[in-house]
């Protein structure tokens, strides 16, 4: 029935014959098709991948079905949330082609039949990318695939040709209905496992619902609840999934990630209220359920002074999108509870990149200096009053020397390169020209000498940059540099550049 | 019963409203360090409304001197500071190095990548968050006359300040911003040392308050004493080897020690 990569390299096919498969390969391992375990371990997989999203169905005998609506965003797109579903299978060992496309039936028939491993089709381009497909592709019984092959249609670009009244009197309704629900003029319900969690509560509505103060109040109610018993046990949520069960049996869900284990219930609520304008609530909401998918034993706050335990700070990578955060530092410093919370509370929002503090890195080239972090970097003085300090006071980088030199606010995101200005006879530059015009400098401080992180980046090895802070005669300043010491070739071209404005 | 809870809530409105003209003087502005400029504004920015910032000239785009003068600003007040800036924008970044030497501390600042659609929109959003001293934004467009209104309610209703910065060449229509200003460039002059024209470490600069809601424009040129005095560690330097040492024989005319600004 199926054949693993290995015996496929020896020529060995899925439905051959077993005889024939011996002769191919003599000492080929067989196992007995075992449909209750394969089922059960379909199961299984589909358990562990509500990691990507709440609405997980199997689809036997091979397939699963992932809801993606409202999480690509938390894996960057929806082509790297591909790669990523792939990348995360084949760790535990599976090969598997995907499909994301706007209808469930599109994306069933392009993971079974397109050229590639991985598909993603755009919003509304379903109909160009399923019309090279086989007909066998729609989900039809063997039946009524051959007497479309009898009549000449193999593609569902041909199919979709043909009157739709005559194909009804000859094959009934189903080849339409299959076509409609790829093509996405017909909704299909498919029938989405409840996840085992801990906790759960649900409601069940007398009329349904529509609006979203009336959605709101519920969730109010189902935040009430499981905060309740999430105190009563000492536990916090830090993943919860919110599903809506529509009249039309279709389902719609919500996941918000928290940056600390929550049981607070306003709080909960705040975050699922964001994102209500998300849900369709199409002919109206007749039940909805609010689970608890990932909880954490919460540690308890002391005092009330408006400080989190900084040991707690730290993001969901899965709802960030930003790297896993390093473990804290012993002294890590204490943000105010309200940035936490507005930080977990953006995170959760669509439409958003990144949010982030900036970290000192030990780099040595400004644009390399810095990086996003999840919490901001330790640092052992109060906060300054002013730019200007004297020399005494502790005016350090992050790795600890002493900065001599100024640095501008912003950069150029790439250097822009220059042509090679006028030295004077002490080296500092005289003349340069800036977006077509030639610019003479007043004054000059430099150069500061810039050796590149060898021991990080192996192409940085003697790589040497000089730094010259350059004002104008209308009293701009630039910053400028020169890729190499002028001298060797090994520290650099000398071509030069302007890095950013003070 | 509902005449009660009525009157309960227009006297919690009041109360909001009240609040603003009983708080402090440092509650109600932003000093800017600046002598002249706090004097004539009576105080510094006012807080709880949006003030818009242009660069000039090579700067126009980039804004680093406006973005410069908000750091500082900021540096002097207490509080979270959230950036917004445009997603993939590759004009230009903020730096860590530079807000730090502005004196805007890392741990105040959370920085937010918005996609430029939503960006005034994150705005609002952020301001009307309780507890956040100021937001500022990178704009890559004009901003219209009812996104301005919108972003101003929501600083008054939460007393949270906001920062808008032009970062585009498209010409600006008028909006409910309180303030509008241009920081600008101005010559500071080097000081002349044997045959180099070192220059002060603090910049000089023009400011001018293109627009403000019930006041006249101003403008003032800054020159560079308005921060402490500071050295140039320039012994350090060449103790060291920032200086390029093959060249050093030729630079005869060249002095060490500290300049004073």
């Amino acid at each position: 029935m199926a054949v693993n990569r290995a015996a496929r390299a020896y020529g060995v096919q899925k439905g051959q014959f077993l005889a024939m498969a011996r002769s191919l390969v003599p000492d080929l391992v067989t196992h007995p098709e075992t449909p209750g375990r394969d089922a059960r371990s379909l199961q299984k997989l589909a358990e562990w991948c509500r990691c990507f999203s709440p609405l997980v169905a199997a689809d036997p005998p091979d397939g699963l079905w992932i809801d993606s609506t409202g999480c690509a965003h938390l894996f960057g797109g929806e082509a790297s949330m591909l790669e990523t579903v792939r990348a995360r299978l084949a760790e535990r060992g599976h090969e598997i082609r995907a499909a994301l496309a706007d209808t469930a039936g599109a994306a069933h028939a392009l993971a079974r039949h397109g050229d590639r491993e991985l598909t993603c089709v755009p919003p509304g381009k379903t109909g160009q990318a399923l019309a090279d497909l086989p007909v066998a592709a729609l989900r039809l019984a063997p039946d009524i695939r051959t007497g479309l092959g009898l009549m000449g249609i193999t593609r569902v670009a041909d199919l979709c040709a043909v009157p739709r009244a005559s194909l009804a009197r000859r094959f009934g309704m189903a080849p339409l209905s299959r076509l409609d629900q790829a093509l996405g003029r017909e909704k299909e319900a498919l029938c989405f496992d409840r996840p085992v969690a801990a906790l759960h509560a649900r409601r069940v509505l007398l009329e349904p619902i529509g609006t979203a103060e009336s959605l709101l109040h519920v969730v109010g109610v189902l935040c009430d609840d499981i905060a309740s018993r999430l105190q009563k046990a000492g536990q916090g949520a830090r993943r919860l999934d919110l599903l809506c069960q529509r009249v039309d049996d279709a389902t719609q869900a919500i996941r918000v990630g928290t940056s600390e284990p929550v049981n607070d219930p306003v709080r909960l609520c705040r975050l699922l209220q964001e994102r209500i304008e998300t849900i369709d609530p199409g002919f109206g909401i007749e039940a909805m359920s609010l689970h608890v998918d990932h909880a954490e034993p919460r540690q308890p706050v002391t005092g009330t002074s408006g400080l989190t335990p900084s040991g707690l700070v730290s993001s969901d990578p899965a709802s960030s999108g930003l790297a896993p955060a390093s473990p804290a530092a012993p002294e890590a410093p204490r943000m105010p509870a309200m940035l936490v919370e507005l930080a977990e509370r953006l995170r959760n929002r669509p439409g958003l990149r990144g949010i982030y503090h900036l970290a000192a890195t030990d780099s040595p080239f400004p644009e390399q200096a810095q990086k996003p972090a999840d919490r901001p970097a330790r640092r052992a003085a109060g906060p300054c009053a002013s730019r200007f300090r004297s020399p005494g006071s502790d005016d350090t980088a992050g790795d600890g020397f002493p900065r001599l030199w100024p640095r501008p606010v912003r950069l150029f995101a790439a250097p822009c390169a220059i042509a090679p200005p006028v030295l004077a006879e002490d080296d500092s530059p005289r003349r340069f020209v800036w977006q077509g015009q030639m610019l003479r400098i007043r004054g000059a401080n430099g150069p500061e000498r810039l050796h590149g992180a060898w021991w990080q980046h192996p192409a940085q090895a003697g790589a040497i940059r000089d730094y010259w802070i350059v004002e104008t005669e209308a009293g701009d300043r630039f910053w400028l540099f020169r890729r190499g010491d002028g001298q060797n070739a090994w520290s650099g071209d000398g071509a030069w550049f302007v890095h950013g404005l003070f | 019963m509902k005449n009660g809870t009525e009157m309960a809530r227009l006297r919690d409105s009041v109360a909001r409203i009240e609040q603003r003209y009983r708080k402090s003087f440092a509650a109600l502005y932003l000093e800017t360090g600046l002598p002249c400029v706090d004097e004539a504004l009576r105080g510094g920015l006012r807080r709880g409304v949006v003030h818009e910032f242009l660069g000039a000239g090579y700067d126009r785009v980039l804004c680093a001197r406006p973005t410069h003068f908000i750091a500082r600003v900021l540096a002097r007040a207490t509080g979270p500071v959230i950036w917004i800036v445009p997603a993939a924008s590759g004009q230009g970044t903020l730096t860590l190095a530079g807000l730090e030497t502005a004196g805007l501390a890392s741990e105040r600042l959370l920085c937010v990548e918005a996609e430029p659609a939503r960006l005034v929109g994150t705005m609002e959003d952020v301001l009307r968050t309780p507890g956040v001293t100021a937001v500022v934004a990178d704009l890559t467009g004009p901003l219209s006359l009812t996104a301005s209104r919108r972003l101003h309610l929501a600083a008054e209703h939460a007393a949270a300040t906001g920062f808008l910065l032009h970062r585009h060449d498209r010409p600006l229509s008028p909006n409910a911003c309180w303030t509008r200003w241009r920081v600008g460039a101005a010559p500071s002059g080097p000081v002349i040392l044997g045959r180099r024209a070192l220059l002060p470490f603090a910049e000089a600069f023009s400011l001018s308050l293109l627009r403000r809601r019930g006041g006249e424009a101003l403008s003032w040129r800054i020159g560079t004493d308005h921060a402490a005095p500071s050295a140039l560690p320039l012994a350090a330097a060449l103790a060291h080897d920032t200086l390029a040492q093959g060249a050093s024989s030729q630079r005869s005319g060249l002095a060490t020690g500290a300049v004073w600004a």
